[in-house]
């Protein structure tokens, strides 16, 4: 096997769509670097090594930057939105129980709700990372709402008005969901819902103070190509 | 934007004009006094970041058609602010006696 075969194989390592953006030229320097290359083989190739092992693991690391930045933003959420009903059970009143709505209606009302502001919360923190965090916000928006009339068991417990935590028997994603943020009964409880995201999100932002910077990067980004 | 140290010596390196690949590795290493040697891993993955920020773009490929780079006028922009930061960081070490001061 010739150097340049380990070279190429060695580029297995990078993610697939910067290896195909710059796999070709990272060769091509290879060749030139070994044509030229002062040390003994041993030392040369150790530090193609540490190049490869440093920046693949690197390149890795922040293609999955948005993941984590999910992962955090959906437990920060969930976390805001049970503390904001467990706020608005300890400052309950009794003006509110008439203010309960229907079913239909209060469906259809959570699923814009939590449309929005999952897709707020997308488009503040997946702007860190992604390029195209507004199309995907714009598409959570759209299907959250549609996901929340007609799919899975969850919505029809909710729509029923059953509390979901005691009815699951399959833990789909769209339960976990539900059951971690809760339910709320009427009008003000999906708006203390909604403001607990809205909440979220804005403490995710203040609390990742280099997100300006990293937002700068995307704009600046997104016409790069 | 803060470039990292190898993204900095990349954008230094293209002040000069658009380069290659294997010429910018040449000329960081040149610039770095031989201190900083950066492999095509390293190189390429300073390169997409900055491309990302708009601080560099391609530009014609070179007579071998390898593709070059050339630096933004927000490159440039960024690499004065970094070394004004740099220069004020020397300044603060020579003050407090770090390093020998100017004569």
């Amino acid at each position: 096997m010739t150097a340049e075969r380990i070279y190429a194989a060695l580029l297995r390592m990078y993610p697939a769509p910067f290896r195909e953006e710059y796999g070709g030229e990272m060769l091509s320097v290879f060749r030139d670097l070994r044509a030229s290359r002062r040390s003994t083989p041993v030392r040369f190739w150790s530090f193609v090594l540490r190049d490869v092992f440093t920046s693949a693991a690197r390149e890795r690391l922040e293609g999955t930057r948005w993941l984590a930045a999910a992962l955090f933003g959906l437990a920060a959420t969930v976390a805001t939105a049970r503390l904001a009903t467990f706020v608005y059970r300890y400052f309950y009143h009794p003006y509110f129980e008439d203010t309960a709505i229907r079913p239909l209606p209060y469906g259809l009302l959570l699923g814009i709700v939590l449309g929005l502001s999952v897709a707020g919360a997308q488009w503040v923190l997946f702007a860190a990372a992604e390029r195209r965090a507004g199309r995907w916000a714009l598409v959570s928006a759209v299907t959250l709402p549609v996901a929340i009339l007609f799919c899975s068991t969850a919505v029809e417990q909710a729509l029923d008005g059953l509390n979901p935590v005691v009815h699951i028997h399959h833990p789909l994603a769209l339960d976990l969901l539900v059951v971690g943020f809760g339910r709320p009964g009427d009008w003000s409880g999906i708006a203390a819902q909604f403001f607990a995201m809205a909440a979220s999100a804005l403490v995710i932002r203040l609390a990742m103070p280099d997100l300006k910077v990293r937002r700068y990067s995307w704009d600046s980004g997104r016409h790069a190509d | 934007m803060t470039p990292t140290r190898a993204e900095f010596h990349v954008l230094l390196a293209l002040l000069d004009g658009p380069r290659h690949g294997y010429g910018l590795m040449q000329d960081v290493e040149e610039l770095s006094g031989g201190e900083l040697t950066i492999g095509p891993g390293t190189l390429y993955t300073a390169i997409k970041r900055l491309r990302a920020s708009r601080l560099i773009s391609e530009t014609d490929a070179d007579a071998g058609r390898r593709r070059c780079y050339k630096l933004t006028r927000k490159g440039k922009s960024i690499v004065e602010e970094e070394a004004r930061r740099l220069q004020e960081l020397v300044r603060a070490a020579r003050k407090r006696g770090l390093l020998p001061s100017q004569s």
